[in-house]
């Protein structure tokens, strides 16, 4: 046995890494007849329930804290958690705590909106952004007080002038509570909001947050959970639609493949070539 | 005094003569505060800092700890929330312009002297003139003709942010999963029993998240011939990784939480009570 050659399966280029995964990638994104079969995780299903269930006659929060870095995960879970709320003609808030956030979030509801024919401050509200550093306290007096703590929308107009703020007055009148986030942040919705007031609370992070709040499905406080572009895709699934995040979804599972088989490649590698130099030795 | 500040610090519609003379106003006030600091003695600059940080402090914990409503009377400190919520964001927003200020000097420098890489300064540079002034144009004069043509000023700041950045910071993400895949194949090689362990989790977890992977044994049916739950519908991949989500990585998960926690509250009552030592706190840099 040539130990070279084990040696030469761990130690691949990595340009030719680079350049497989971006096939991988192409093949799943543009190659129309390849169609994975999508088996939707359970917190999504629980998440996609928790739209179901949301009383039709309370408004659904929606609160951002994601921005272009991370749109690769959380546009597409906006697109599907949208197309959801505005398929069961649920009135919507939404609120952004990332300066970015505004522009992002309102590329994907200004569409849809024309699409479901969603008419602004009927249907549907803007609230702005406030700053993150004020994150908490905002939050915790948002509870309590909604239009003394929102005061006007976007567009400095008084939240009190539009149909849709008509008997809001604090998080009584919220019957779900969304956060779409690239960042550590639905600790403070659960802490300040959802625990006093026992809205439920369903989150969609990016992938690499996930771990992180499985403990808080485990207890309860979440009801549902979108982990990053997987989440989407297995949503899109249960709204029977299929946009960029379906076909993400399976380029995902190649490039899982992709990196299970290297890993593999490295560590036959490894054994065989220690076992070539063990055979040598004696 | 409450309905003062809050009429004062609230927001108002832009192009607004008041909005405007709110607008001098607030930078003269700032402006003076921060002479007031600087022509005050070394030694007591530090202790109205600190001082400052103290009461800002003081008040957000007696504002959280007091009860919303006892009986008739509601929490005295709630209306002043949104006066100092702004008051914050506008301190915020003095810290980034210094922040700011220093990042355009430096590299206008490396510009003048030529230092390596100063090419890059002048893309940061060019970046930030062009975000700064379309951005301004797009909120205030979005219909603005730019150099008398049909483009307008929204029109070029949509291109710069939609087009350009959010897609270089899209990019910037993306690339990640190339040196996440070379890292995978380099580093991870099974040399203990813990690695193994790791392994394994780490397989069934990526195999569980994606259809590749659950695809291998969805033949395994989740109901019985009654209609019953079938028990063997456990070992799926796609449950066997929930199992390892929920029961395996959950308490680990809640034990770090709690140390981080509890380091996060050592770290602010240090800050809060301005305890901390080193450059930018004790120590002038």
């Amino acid at each position: 046995m040539n130990p070279g050659i084990w040696q030469r399966a761990q130690t691949i280029d990595r340009r030719v890494i680079y350049v497989i995964l971006l096939l991988f990638i192409f093949v799943a994104l543009f190659d129309k007849h390849l169609k994975l079969p999508i088996i939707p995780a359970k917190q999504t299903i629980d998440f996609y329930n928790a739209v179901q269930a949301a009383p039709s006659d309370k408004l659904v929060l929606v609160s951002g804290q994601w921005s272009p870095s991370t749109r690769g995960e959380n546009q597409w879970q906006a697109q599907a958690i949208f197309t959801h709320l505005m398929r069961r003609r649920l009135k919507f808030a939404m609120i952004g705590f990332d300066p970015q956030n505004d522009q992002v979030t309102r590329a994907v509801v200004e569409p849809l909106a024309k699409q479901y024919h969603y008419v602004y401050g009927v249907d549907y509200i803007d609230w702005g952004f406030r700053p993150y550093g004020v994150f908490p306290q905002f939050i915790k007096s948002l509870a309590n007080d909604i239009p003394g703590t929102v005061i006007k929308d976007r567009d400095d107009r008084p939240i009190g002038s539009f149909p849709i703020m008509r008997g809001v007055k604090n998080f009584q009148d919220i019957g779900l509570l969304i956060e779409i986030t690239g960042s550590g942040t639905a600790e403070f919705w659960m802490g300040l909001v959802q625990g006093a007031h026992k809205t439920p609370f369903a989150l969609a992070c990016t992938a690499v947050m996930a771990p992180t709040y499985y403990p808080y499905l485990d207890s309860g406080q979440l009801v549902g959970m979108l982990t990053g572009i997987k989440g989407a895709g297995d949503y899109e699934g249960l709204l029977d639609t299929s946009t960029f995040g379906t076909r993400a979804t399976g380029a995902l599972s190649l490039v899982y493949a992709l990196i299970i088989l290297l890993i593999a490649l490295g560590n036959f590698g490894y054994y065989m070539s220690k076992f070539a130099e063990r055979k040598k030795a004696t | 005094m409450g309905h003062f500040l809050h009429n004062f610090f609230g927001p108002v519609a832009h192009r607004n003569g008041v909005y405007y003379e709110k607008l001098v106003f607030g930078f003269l006030l700032v402006f003076a505060l921060l002479g007031i600091l600087q022509l005050a003695p070394r030694r007591w600059r530090k202790t109205i800092i600190a001082l400052v940080t103290f009461v800002g402090g003081l008040y957000y914990l007696a504002e959280f700890l007091y009860p919303y409503q006892t009986g008739p009377h509601k929490n005295p400190f709630t209306p002043y929330l949104d006066f100092v919520t702004n008051a914050s964001a506008v301190i915020t927003a003095f810290a980034i312009g210094v922040g700011t200020f220093s990042l355009l000097s430096l590299h206008a420098r490396n510009i003048v002297r030529r230092r390596g890489s100063w090419g890059n300064s002048i893309v940061l540079l060019a970046s930030f003139v062009a975000m700064t002034v379309f951005g301004l144009l797009n909120e205030y004069a979005p219909h603005l003709r730019v150099f008398h043509s049909k483009v307008t000023s929204a029109q070029v700041y949509n291109v710069l942010f939609m087009g350009g950045y959010t897609n270089l910071t899209s990019a910037m993400f993306a690339v990640i999963a190339f040196y996440i895949a070379s890292a995978a194949y380099r580093a991870f090689r099974i040399r203990s029993a813990e690695a193994g362990l790791l392994m394994a989790a780490a397989l069934i977890v990526m195999l569980g998240s994606v259809s590749f992977g659950t695809v291998l044994t969805s033949w395994i049916s989740l109901t019985g011939p009654h209609g019953v739950e079938n028990p063997m519908a456990n070992f799926r991949i796609e449950n066997i990784a929930q199992w390892l989500m929920m029961q395996v990585n959950s308490p680990a998960q809640r034990g770090i939480l709690f140390g981080l926690n509890l380091g996060w509250i050592a770290v602010s009552l240090r800050l809060w009570l301005s305890l901390e030592r080193g450059s930018y706190f004790d120590t002038e840099i």
